[in-house]
């Protein structure tokens, strides 16, 4: 019987377990750091963590299907991050604005959004073009040679996937895009899907132009929850002004309306400049033609507008495909499967080896995300 | 060469299952200290320029940097010139400095101002331009957004910048 | 004051403060530039012709702006309140240009074809057609002469020499000059008609366009409004 036609069946309590044991290995080794810590709460929020971790790994691996668990983390992930961030920064600071002390210190918290925009300053002058330290220092452990570092592991783990699996800004809108029920707005102009480009080409030029990351100084929605420069001037709050519109237009409103990241479909230039890496990463969603019937699900269900009549006509998603599993969760006749380059491994076969990598990389960096933003609610809490 | 793409696929996949393994025991220290040997540094309008003169003073001394300002094409920043005290706590009271910012004898600017004693007050400083020629006009410093002409505290230090010609 | 220098002592170090601030050109005209030619979709030497029409208009603006340079002469210093008008005006212009160019600029989405309504290379007969085409290479011209005075660092120290100069026309001399040292930089960029194909990248050009000119009309009103800190 082909394949394709089959969809994987569930999976036994016993066989499920037993696939999720290396990744339970591998939780528990994230851990260690947080377990060897001083802080009991960490210690216990760690394990907390890492557990809830493990369990969405093995409800993926029992049930079959990928997106709505892999959502549960992500959400979470998204809506936690920027609590803990705050709370660490109103601890250190006593503001969530980003003082001039700060800047000067170098004490900035290096964020991946920038990595693109510091590429041609960084080449022709090496000069880097953020408030922040090359290597970690007391004060600074965000510093860019670990971010850097982190994202360049992530990259070729996971290549495009990070938006999916990685992102700590995502799941904001993808919790926002999961309220409604149905969708209020449903056509939406496929030009738009090359925002993010648009906006990761304007950023590279006008950064290297001006030699200021002007995606931090104009545009980034997410300033809204994490941080921004004091308010002590007009030529400060018009920006503001527009990354506060673009917070609320692009991951709150849009999402709610359309039930689409929109942030990530129509402006995000970092998921345009992960796009570039795509190719790195043998794993794949692949559209079998003969099974498909052209119902269009795949493409409803895509949270990135990745999959359109071109890309079912094709037999794979564009360019924006996030490896997430929603197609291939809703497709009824498994004409959507994963898939890895080049060989004829059997959908859920390329599945659990994605989600081992994926999932992997999820634990080390999502995790100890989640067991930080909890540890900084629970003292600030308890 | 079915059988080749199979197996590059599974090496692939391989591949990326070892770097996920070797990646925070491994790789991530090695790419960032590959990363710190590249030889880029924060860019001068944050970090100040390099320090090329320490003046003693007793119990603290005050680090006179380079003039720093615009690196880029297109950049907007005025030079300045960043000075230091260290340690904030042994600086006095009361700071009445005249700074030869150039280092050629000359002092350009008189800067004066009190040091509070809770670290959270925000420092506010009187300048004095003694040669209009070399120094933009500037009459106090304090805090701003505008990283050219700050007096601030920066951890262990009392940071001020002075905008030049 | 210095001494007015001979004229011939004018051509090399015009050209050689051009070429030394061609960075600073490239990077001023590369950002509109580059989006505007790429949505315009012309091969390698159409591009170039285009590219021409742009630095006609720039050097246009360069010559009056020297001819303006040598008659105030000394009086005339754009560090300041003047500069920031300039600057100001400038922007703001440009950002409207991008704006029009990105709303209604060729559409390469429809039937792929860049001679669209607008443009420079609109391909329909008759009055409306050469009007059209005058219109689009009286735009990229506008273009040029507006990014052209654009008062970055090497600018105003032109500015500054040329007033020097000794009297308006030896200041058209130097801008003249000036010029031919920056416009080298910008050749390359004809480079992008080779993606002339690709119709994803017009499109991601139109966009890139959009956002460019909301960019120099909230950069233009800063300046304007004088709020503007040299960070």
């Amino acid at each position: 019987m082909p394949e394709s036609s089959v969809k994987p069946a569930f999976r036994s309590w016993p066989r499920a377990a037993l696939l999720t044991l290396p990744m339970a290995l591998w939780a528990l080794l994230m851990m260690v750091p947080a377990l060897r810590g001083p802080d009991r709460v960490a210690r216990l929020m760690g394990l907390v963590s890492e557990g809830f971790m493990v369990y969405l790994f093995l409800m993926m691996v029992r049930t079959g299907r990928t997106y709505f668990w892999r959502k549960v983390f992500f959400v979470t992930l998204g809506f936690l991050f920027p609590v803990g961030f705050i709370i660490e920064m109103v601890h250190l600071r006593g503001t969530m604005s980003l003082p001039v002390e700060h800047v000067i210190a170098g004490t900035t918290p290096f964020c991946f959004m920038v990595i693109p925009m510091t590429l041609i300053p960084a080449g022709l002058s090496r000069v880097l073009i953020f408030p922040g330290t090359i290597l970690a220092t007391v004060g600074n452990s965000k510093a860019v040679a670990g971010m850097v570092a982190l994202w360049l592991v992530a990259t070729l783990v996971l290549g495009k996937a990070w938006c999916a699996y990685g992102c700590f800004f995502g799941g904001l809108e993808e919790g926002f895009a999961s309220l409604l029920r149905r969708p209020v707005l449903k056509a939406l102009n496929p030009i738009f899907r090359l925002g993010p480009w648009a906006v990761l080409v304007t950023i590279v030029l006008t950064s290297a132009a001006t030699y200021s990351p002007t995606y931090c100084e104009w545009l980034c929605p997410f300033k809204a929850v994490t941080e921004f420069p004091e308010l002590t001037s007009g030529r400060i709050v018009l920006p503001a002004v527009i990354f506060s519109g673009l917070f609320l237009g692009l991951v709150v409103v849009l999402p709610l309306l359309t039930r689409k990241r929109t942030q990530c479909a129509f402006f995000c230039p970092f998921g345009a400049f992960q796009t570039l890496f795509a190719p790195v990463s043998p794993f794949r969603i692949r559209l079998d033609r003969d099974a498909c019937t052209g119902c269009g699900s795949c493409a409803r269900a895509c949270p990135n507008l990745a999959l359109d009549a071109d890309g079912i006509g094709r037999g794979a998603p564009g360019h924006a495909c996030m490896r997430c599993g929603a197609c291939v969760d809703v497709c009824r006749r498994g004409a959507a499967r994963w898939h890895v380059l080049g060989t004829e491994a059997p959908s859920e076969r390329a599945r659990l080896l994605f989600l081992y990598a994926g999932w992997g990389f999820a634990c080390l960096f999502g995790g100890g995300i989640l067991a930080s933003s909890l540890t900084h609610l629970f003292h600030l809490l308890g | 060469m079915g059988m080749f793409k199979q197996i590059l696929g599974y090496l692939a996949t391989t591949g990326v299952l070892v770097v996920l393994i070797l990646g925070p025991f491994v790789l991530m220290p090695r790419f960032s200290r590959l990363v710190g040997e590249l030889g880029i540094r924060p860019h001068p309008r944050y970090a100040g320029g390099p320090v090329v003169r320490t003046l003693q003073r007793g119990g603290y001394q005050i680090e006179l940097s380079a003039p720093a300002g615009a690196v880029g094409p297109l950049e907007r920043t005025r030079r300045f010139v960043q000075v230091a005290w260290s340690p904030a706590e042994a600086v006095p009271e009361v700071v009445d400095e005249c700074l030869d910012l150039h280092g050629d004898g000359r002092p350009e600017v008189r800067l004066s101002f009190r040091v509070p004693k809770d670290p959270r007050t925000p420092l506010q400083g009187r300048v004095e331009v003694l040669d209009a020629a070399r120094v933009e006009p500037l009459a106090e410093l304090g805090r701003s957004a505008d990283l050219s002409a700050v007096l601030v505290r920066v951890d262990q230090r009392i940071v001020a910048r002075i905008p030049v010609k | 004051m210095f001494p007015a220098p001979p004229t011939l002592a004018l051509v090399p170090e015009a050209l050689v403060l051009g070429f030394a601030s061609g960075s600073a050109c490239l990077a001023s005209c590369g950002v509109v530039l580059l989006p505007w030619l790429t949505g315009l979709r012309r091969g390698p030497g159409g591009t170039l012709a285009l590219l021409g029409v742009y630095l006609g208009g720039r050097l246009g603006g360069y010559l009056v702006f020297g001819l303006g340079v040598g008659l105030a002469g000394a009086r005339l210093d754009l560090r300041g309140s003047a500069g920031l008008l300039v600057g100001g005006l400038t922007s703001l212009a440009v950002g409207t240009m991008l704006g029009v160019q990105a709303w209604r600029g060729p559409r390469p989405e429809h039937g792929g074809c860049p001679a669209a309504l607008g443009g420079p290379l609109d391909r329909r007969h008759g009055l409306a057609g050469l009007l059209a085409r005058r219109q689009g290479l009286a735009g990229l011209a506008l273009l040029g002469l507006l990014t052209g005075l654009n008062l970055c660092g090497p600018f105003v120290a032109a500015t500054l020499r040329a007033a020097q100069a000794g009297g308006p026309l030896r200041a058209m001399l130097f801008f003249l000059v000036f010029f031919v040292g920056t416009a080298v930089w910008t050749l390359p960029l004809a480079l992008v008609g080779l993606f002339r194909r690709w119709r994803a990248l017009a499109q991601v050009a139109r966009l890139t366009l959009g956002i460019l000119a909301v960019h120099y009309t909230c950069f233009g009103a800063l300046l304007l409004l004088g709020r503007w800190h040299h960070a």
